[in-house]
């Protein structure tokens, strides 16, 4: 029906966090993603790059079981995603939370232990000690009793990630974690995510920043409604998959003997 | 000294006066408890943005009040059965996400409520007490109302003390609640549930097109003045039980309908909470906050 995919290189996928099979979803009749193959291996560091609107955001809820799927299947360590979601820590669009609602950081990072504690009981001693080891984590220990809302863009994002970490996740799936993000902070986020790559940790952000991509991911996910490409970000990123990614809304410039894409929501702003 | 006590004499005696009526005290009790459950439920109605549902609620739940009128069924059944199968219908509508949200709850409530005055206007005789329910009698509150009010109020506020952490997490960020494995369909319908229940409850007091003030404006006052969550539901009970009883013995003393005094009490502390200075305020300035989250 479809032709297939193109699937760069030799992707390894013998020991998945989560697989993906023929999946498809959308909003109200129209889809987002179609005919969707993809694996997500241990200790991996995935970037999901696509144009706006493009089904990142989607992508990622399909995994975590928040959008309900038109067909195919997701596994998360062998579980439906419903099941097996509880393994995964999420950190969402920055534009999906409510910066003002009256919670401190340290009030945030607890909220991810939740699911182990179980309904009714209380967070005690030991879940708040660990909360503020996740914050000293992602090196915000000195600002547990803030208010999320008194927080840099930089300083929210990592708390959500603290937040991510206390569900001592299998995986990470992050949704634009650098953008809006000063450049301190996205050093540390990096630093931090692939420091949880070499403990096993497997880590699925999307980004519309192509040359961020390029230098940090090991692998990276073109989409655009369907997986244009999945692979090394050298083999992916070619000028033939990128317009079709980004339906020729791109301009490469070249620089010396590097060359940079600029992706079509940068050229909106 | 002694124009001190004598003072403290005249005003004990001005407070003590009115409850020598067994309807004040009866009024007083259930405002209080009103007051309360108004302030807990509120502070997630202000949070979560569900002032439009709350007013919807207690319009649509005034067709069941008339329907058990017709029918001479219990008022409270009536009222509670129209409410909670509101919310329920707009707790499934905005699930679904295929109607624009604010459009099926304006044509839902609107429609509601008209059929509840079409049916009043069938049963003539008890049309002012029909009324009641519309701008409250705080003072035709009896025995029965007490009990019925404590037992909601309990219930309502049990559920709320057991599942705290889980209806926190839920209005924070519904999402991720439901990704560490907390029910948040469940959550999501209870939230509405116990503000159908809420606005029951609080019609009685204040009135159908009363309620949603009550629920607001006390937490939204507390919401100017601190920055927990915990924090802003204390504060906001202690401004709703205070504006419960000043307007109480406001409307008593100055003959004015009770539902409307309390609210206007209401305002007024909303508005000192808006005009204090922002070093006595506890919150964080907002042009502060947004500077800091526009500069990255
Ligand atoms: N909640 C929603 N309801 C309806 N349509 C949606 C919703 N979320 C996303 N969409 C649509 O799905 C498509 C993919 O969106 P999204 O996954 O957010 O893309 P991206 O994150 O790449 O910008 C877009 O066309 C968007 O309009
Ligand atoms: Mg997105």
């Amino acid at each position: 029906m479809h032709e297939p995919r193109r699937f760069s290189g030799n992707l390894d996928c013998s020991d998945p966090v989560v697989t993906i099979a023929d999946r498809w979803a959308g909003y109200n009749r129209r889809p987002a993603l179609e005919e969707v193959n993809f694996c997500l291996p241990r200790g991996s560091l995935v970037g999901v790059v696509g144009p706006n609107g493009g089904g990142k955001s989607t992508f990622l809820k399909v995994i975590l079981g928040l959008v309900s799927p038109w067909r195919g299947t997701v596994s998360i360590l062998g579980k439906r995603p419903r099941e097996g979601r509880h393994l995964l820590g999420y950190v969402p669009q920055r534009e999906d939370v409510d910066w003002r609602f009256p919670v401190n950081a340290l009030d945030v990072v607890l909220m991810g232990t939740y699911g182990r504690i179980g309904l009714v009981r209380r967070p005690g001693k030991g879940e708040a000690e660990f909360a503020l080891h996740c914050l000293a984590r992602v090196g915000l220990a000195d600002n547990a009793r803030r208010q999320i809302v008194e927080l840099s863009g930089g300083q929210q994002q990592r708390v959500f990630i603290a937040r991510a970490l206390a569900q001592k996740p299998q995986a990470l799936l992050l949704d634009e974690p650098v953008s809006g993000v000063d450049a301190v902070s996205q050093h540390a986020i990096f630093e931090l995510l692939e420091a949880l790559c070499e403990q096993g940790v497997a880590v699925l952000a999307t980004s519309h920043d192509l040359s961020c991509v390029a230098g940090r991911f090991q692998r990276a996910v073109c989409l655009n409604r369907r997986i244009v490409a999945y692979g090394a970000p050298e083999d992916v990123f070619t000028t033939d998959i990128l317009s079709e990614t980004y339906e020729s809304h791109f301009l490469t410039v070249k620089a010396g003997n590097t060359s940079y894409v600029v992706g079509s929501e940068l050229l909106n702003r | 000294m002694s124009w001190v006590l004598s003072f403290l004499t005249a005003s004990v005696g001005l407070l003590l006066e009115p409850l020598r009526f067994s309807f004040m005290l009866n009024a007083l009790v259930a405002t209080v408890l009103v007051a309360i459950v108004c302030a807990v439920i509120g502070t997630f109605v202000v949070l979560k943005g569900l002032a439009f549902i709350g007013d919807a609620v207690a319009h649509a739940s005034f067709a069941g009040i008339a329907t058990a009128y017709l029918l001479g069924g219990n008022i409270y059944l009536g009222a509670g059965f129209a409410a909670v199968a509101t919310a329920t219908g707009i707790a499934f509508l905005s699930r679904r996400g295929r109607v624009s949200f604010d459009t099926a709850i304006g044509v839902l409530f609107v429609g509601a409520f008209s059929l509840g005055i079409v049916l009043m206007s069938r049963v003539r005789n008890y049309a002012v007490d029909l009324l009641n329910f519309v701008f409250g009698n705080v003072l035709g509150v009896g025995q029965e109302d007490v009990i019925l009010v404590g037992v909601m109020s309990f219930v309502v506020l049990g559920i709320v003390f057991v599942l705290y952490k889980e209806l926190l997490f839920y209005a924070f960020d519904a999402e991720m609640a439901s990704v560490v494995g907390l029910p948040a369909a469940l959550l999501h319908y209870l939230i509405l549930v116990l503000l159908a229940i809420t606005t029951i409850v609080a019609m009685k007091v204040v009135g159908i097109v009363l309620v949603v003030a009550m629920l607001v404006t006390p937490p939204a006052a507390a919401g100017l003045l601190t920055k927990r969550f915990s924090r802003m539901m204390l504060v906001g009970t202690f401004f709703s039980i205070a504006g419960a009883v000043i307007g109480l013995y406001l409307s008593y003393y100055i003959a004015v309908p009770s539902g409307a005094a309390i609210v206007l009490v209401d305002t007024c502390f909303f508005l000192i909470a808006l005009a204090l200075p922002r070093r006595l305020s506890l919150g964080p300035e907002p042009q502060k906050a947004a500077a800091l989250t526009r500069g990255r």
